[in-house]
């Protein structure tokens, strides 16, 4: 097997959870973007990421993310809704998961550090369905981490240490400021990442939802 | 010169070297104040070349007891530096420790996980077989529908090279796996092991947070400790610059006029004197320190040498009893800045150095395993088996326990070894796991007691009688007699 199996199962559950929602399907980019998100925000809930992101000309970018949905089809846990070879050569593809993967999702889930990856996902995608899929690549590139490193035009590895991860810093500001001046308390991790989502999207141009 | 002595001399050599220290800090003081209220008894027909001469030597003085304080502060400073580093180098060994358990954990989960999931990623993609098995058995390509027999061929060839129908790359093509175990009872060893190795990381994450705060702490004594010796070499600076000032505008020390007034040369004299023998019992102190240090190393690296001897039959002896092995670890430390060698116990991979890291019992019965294990020890170098005493070792047992006791002292006996043991007649599984043992000749092996003494109504009274009697006979030993003249049946 080329592609580890953590990349592996973190786009099955990333499939999984957009299915749930009835999401019709994803493309290689929407992936790279909800598992970037999924992992800024990760130090909330004390997972260790395992892999990196760098800073490509499209966004936050893995390269075993990039393959893995094609070698998910390949082992019959996924299926292809849309198959474009474009004019550069380019191929364009869209996923599904089909009902060997959601058994295999069931399988994996007896690890339980799995299940708490899975979990994760799940939440981050029920959060970012409030906003819509279409905008999911605007958030990911307004995550202030990413967004600073465009700014300092720095180009490499994105650092979501816990140390340098603005995403954290500005989850604890908001928490801070809405408690102190508005006594507004996000005693969820639901509501802290309502009012971080919110935040990155208050200046997105609505109209690309419609 | 043996341990206990050299560690004697360091403490003596150290208080009296501090005592003599304090005495010359009130010589000191007398000799400030004395100064002082000279200098306060000046008027102003006192000539101008005494006031200088007098302002100078209070001056001095004065400068010579914030040294005395300083240096004494410094000392102390560097006492606690001391002890700082070496509980950093303690919790980065502990850290290590913490890396080294780690190993196992990973390479295991490494291994189980791959099992898992070669059951739900395949080295090859199914269909991948489909198209392998049906160009090699029937000939047909399911890709572009070509058939033929020499597509045959190059299906069997491709299988039986290894090489992928695509690209010719090396490929390991397996059947799907064979699940032959539990996958909920693989899964919850990965479960186990992966909560195993967080408790690790964890552990090792609050080791480098106390190491964080440790450094930090020393480099806060160290800055004190620059601070103090900066201020000390201005205060020296001043005190010579003082002195030769005086030197070049009179010709003399200042100290040279006073020596005039017997009292106060008479101080200056046991000052010298005192500098001479806190320098001479320092010397020795330190002298008597590296002698322990050497003898510790010494004595460490015989220990660790014995170590490899003792541990397996430490182990063979405290098993019996914790039911789980049971090492030595040899290690040391400095108490006082004295070396102290050591060994303690390590059991379910715990290190015990300190005595709250055991039960009482374990405590009592981890001594003995020791005990146990030296003699067998000098038995398996001189060839001669000793005796063992030991008193009421059943009283502070649990149930569970008491029969692992008998076991460890059957075990302690079948080297040959001789064992008193002194028990009160109690329910304890204790004494019939012993006796189970003892074959026929239990009368013989047992001094009764009860069968000598003086028998009470405690003993005789019917109901009593009945219970002490009910417990020798489970036992096979002489039962008592409620008559106390009458001889007691065998």
């Amino acid at each position: 097997m080329q592609v580890h199996q953590t990349y592996l199962n973190d786009v099955l559950f990333a499939l999984h959870a957009t299915e749930a929602l009835d999401w019709p399907d994803l493309n290689r980019t929407n992936f790279q973007k909800i598992l970037y998100l999924c992992a800024t925000l990760a130090p909330l809930v004390h997972i260790d990421w395992e892999y990196n992101f760098t800073n490509a000309p499209y966004g936050p970018f893995n390269r075993e993310i990039h393959q893995a949905a094609d070698v998910l089809v390949h082992q019959g846990y996924a299926e292809l809704t849309g198959l474009t070879l474009q004019r550069d050569s380019k191929l364009r593809a869209r996923y599904r998961i089909n009902s060997s993967g959601s058994r295999e999702v069931d399988r994996i889930c007896r690890l339980r550090r799995e299940r708490k990856r899975l979990d994760w996902i799940t939440l981050i995608v029920k959060i970012l369905d409030i906003y819509g899929p279409k905008i999911i690549t605007k958030l990911a590139y307004r995550e202030p981490t990413f967004s600073q490193m465009r700014r300092q035009n720095r180009g490499g590895a994105i650092d979501l240490s816990p140390e340098d991860n603005l995403s954290i810093r500005l989850v604890q500001t908001l928490h801070d400021e809405l408690d102190s001046k508005y006594t507004v308390q996000l005693d969820t991790l639901a509501s802290k990442l309502i009012a971080y989502f919110d935040y990155l999207s208050a200046a997105i141009d609505r109209g690309v939802q419609e | 010169m043996d341990s206990t002595e050299l560690s004697n001399l360091v403490t003596r050599y150290d208080t009296e070297g501090r005592h003599k220290s304090e005495t010359r800090k009130d010589v000191k003081r007398s000799v400030k104040r004395w100064v002082k209220h000279k200098t306060e008894a000046m008027t102003e027909d006192t000539p101008e070349s005494e006031a200088q001469r007098q302002e100078a030597e209070l001056r001095i003085a004065e400068l010579e007891t914030s040294i005395d304080a300083i240096d004494d502060e410094i000392s102390r400073l560097e006492e606690v530096l001391e002890d700082e580093v070496l509980r950093l180098k303690s919790l980065i060994a502990e850290a290590d420790q913490i890396e080294l358990k780690k190993v196992p954990v990973i390479e295991r989960l490494e291994e189980l996980e791959n099992r898992f999931y070669s059951t739900v990623y395949q080295s090859v993609p199914p269909e991948y077989v489909l198209i392998l098995e049906n160009l090699a058995r029937q000939g047909v390509c399911q890709i572009c529908g070509a058939t033929g027999d020499n597509l045959k061929e190059l299906g069997r060839k491709r299988k039986e090279e290894g090489q992928c129908i695509v690209c010719g790359s090396p490929v390991r093509y397996l059947p799907a796996p064979t699940v032959s175990e539990n996958e909920e009872d693989l899964a919850e060893t990965i479960n186990r092991l992966r909560e195993r190795l967080e408790e690790l990381e964890s552990e090792q994450r609050a080791y480098v947070e106390v190491q964080a705060s440790a450094n930090v702490e020393i480099k806060r004594i160290q800055d004190i400790i620059g601070a103090k010796t900066r201020s000390r070499r201005q205060l020296e600076s001043e005190m010579v610059e003082l002195r030769s000032k005086y030197i070049v505008d009179r010709g003399s020390e200042p100290f040279m006029d006073s020596e005039r007034d017997p009292w106060l040369a008479e101080q200056r004299r046991q000052i010298v004197q005192l500098d001479a023998e806190i320098t001479g019992l320092y010397q020795k102190r330190d002298e008597s320190r590296e002698a322990l240090e050497a003898l510790n190393e010494e004595l460490l690296s015989i220990l660790n040498r014995v170590n490899d001897e003792l541990t397996p039959l430490f182990s063979h002896f405290a098993s019996k009893f914790l039911g789980t092995d049971c090492e030595l670890v040899v290690s040391q430390r400095t108490r006082a800045r004295k070396p102290v060698a050591y060994m303690y116990p390590r059991f379910y991979e715990e290190d015990r150095e300190q005595m709250a890291e055991v039960s009482e019992s374990q405590r009592f019965f981890l001594d003995q395993a020791f005990r146990m294990a030296l003699i067998t020890w000098f038995l398996q170098k001189t060839g001669q088996p000793t005796f063992y005493i030991v008193e009421t070792p059943e009283g502070s047992l649990d149930l569970a326990y008491e029969r692992n006791v008998a076991d460890m002292y059957l075990e302690f006996g079948s080297y040959g070894h001789s064992i008193i043991v002194t028990s009160n007649l109690n329910s304890s599984n204790f004494l019939h796991g012993l006796y189970e043992h003892l074959g026929d000749d239990r009368q013989d092996r047992t001094l009764d007691l009860l069968h000598y003494g003086h028998l009470s109504s405690v003993q005789t009274e019917e109901r009593h009688l009945q219970a002490f009697n009910q417990r020798l006979e489970q036992l096979r030993l002489p039962l008592l007699s409620s008559d106390p003249v009458a001889p007691k049946e065998r």
